[in-house]
């Protein structure tokens, strides 16, 4: 069997959110998400936040993110966010049947009680008719030590694209 | 079914230890690393990688490597180095949560006719503490076998972590 255990596959359709709960256990320490994003209503950045043991999603200030924007249609970006709301920037969704955002994103320790919550991920998304085209590697820390369970995934400007999410756990066998 | 990963050696850090070697590498497969919530015992001090022959690390100067780092406070560093023996690819510190957490691949570890590589991602708190970590690859320019892969601080000890090797299938 596998090491990489599918935990969760999530989809949904015309959706502003989606929320993926009871996916974080005391089973795995690092988890492995891809997210398809597609079919959006406008240009929109796709964000996420962390839900926590008793169900609320925490969009404390407790957030710290840095990226590159590498970008085909001008110069890279440096992107910095300390003491936010949640983690920025993941993807993006726009208007354009065909264009889309996708990425991959690794959480680290989201249900110690110990821990801060630590992520990394990269993402691939081109978005406008001008045929812009960008990537982005990322990381990022929830700086809490409270058990979180799930994820909420939003978009900054309240888009309703297509998802498909798959929740994988990395099992350390003793 | 391709993409699977099989566990192929683990090691979890209770005590403090100078160091964590994981070995076990013996086919021409992917291998992938995974370490999270890594501390170290002394705030400041980097946290380097370095392959194995037969159990032993490699401590020639002979890793090449390039890095950037991601960084929620400042500008982001970008480094080349040639010719290292200890290749800095993290950073410590003592402070809560200040910890360091890798996705690493490796390949031709087993080929004793090529260079080994691996490529690196991390996310971690330095002694700051800022959100800082590296992202990028390195090499081993020496024609051999290696079989697995240490890490160590320049200077104290590895507080905790787990340190998992898989193989992908």
């Amino acid at each position: 069997m596998s090491n990489l255990r599918l935990i969760n596959e999530t989809s949904a359709t015309n959706s502003s959110q989606v929320n993926i709960t009871n996916i974080f256990s005391a089973d795995f320490d690092i988890y492995k998400f891809t997210v398809l994003v597609d079919e959006g209503t406008q240009n929109d950045n796709i964000n996420a936040r962390l839900i926590n043991a008793s169900g609320s999603v925490v969009s404390t200030s407790t957030y710290d993110w840095a990226g590159l924007d590498m970008n085909s249609y001008t110069t890279f970006n440096e992107v910095r966010f300390t003491n936010t709301s949640y983690f920025p920037n993941l993807t993006q969704a726009d208007l354009q049947t065909d264009d889309g955002g996708n990425f991959v994103m690794y959480l680290f320790n989201p249900f110690s009680s110990s821990s801060y919550t630590f992520m990394l991920g990269q993402s691939s998304q081109h978005f406008s008719s001008a045929n812009y085209y960008r990537a982005r590697k990322y990381i990022g820390v929830e700086k809490s030590t409270n058990s979180m369970t799930g994820l909420n995934f939003w978009l900054n400007n309240n888009g309703t694209p297509d998802w498909e999410i798959k929740t994988y756990g990395l099992r350390v066998d003793s | 079914m391709a993409g699977q990963l099989i566990q192929v050696n683990t090691a979890t850090v209770t005590v403090a230890t100078p160091s964590v070697t994981l070995t076990g590498i013996d086919s021409d497969d992917v291998y992938m690393v995974a370490v999270n919530n890594s501390t170290s015992s002394v705030d400041v001090c980097n946290y380097n990688i370095r392959f194995t022959t037969s159990g032993t690390p490699d401590t020639t100067s002979n890793y090449d490597f390039a890095r950037f780092g991601l960084d929620a406070s400042a500008t982001f560093e970008k480094t080349g180095i040639q010719n290292s023996a200890q290749p800095t690819l993290g950073n410590g510190g003592t402070g809560t949560s200040e910890q360091m957490n890798w996705i690493i691949y490796l390949f031709n570890f087993n080929n004793a006719s090529e260079y080994s590589f691996m490529t690196f991602e991390s996310t971690g708190l330095n002694n700051a503490p800022n959100l800082k970590a590296y992202q990028g690859g390195m090499v081993h320019t020496v024609a051999q076998a290696c079989d697995g892969i240490q890490f160590f601080y320049s200077s104290g000890n590895i507080n905790s972590g787990t340190f998992t090797l898989y193989k992908v299938v």
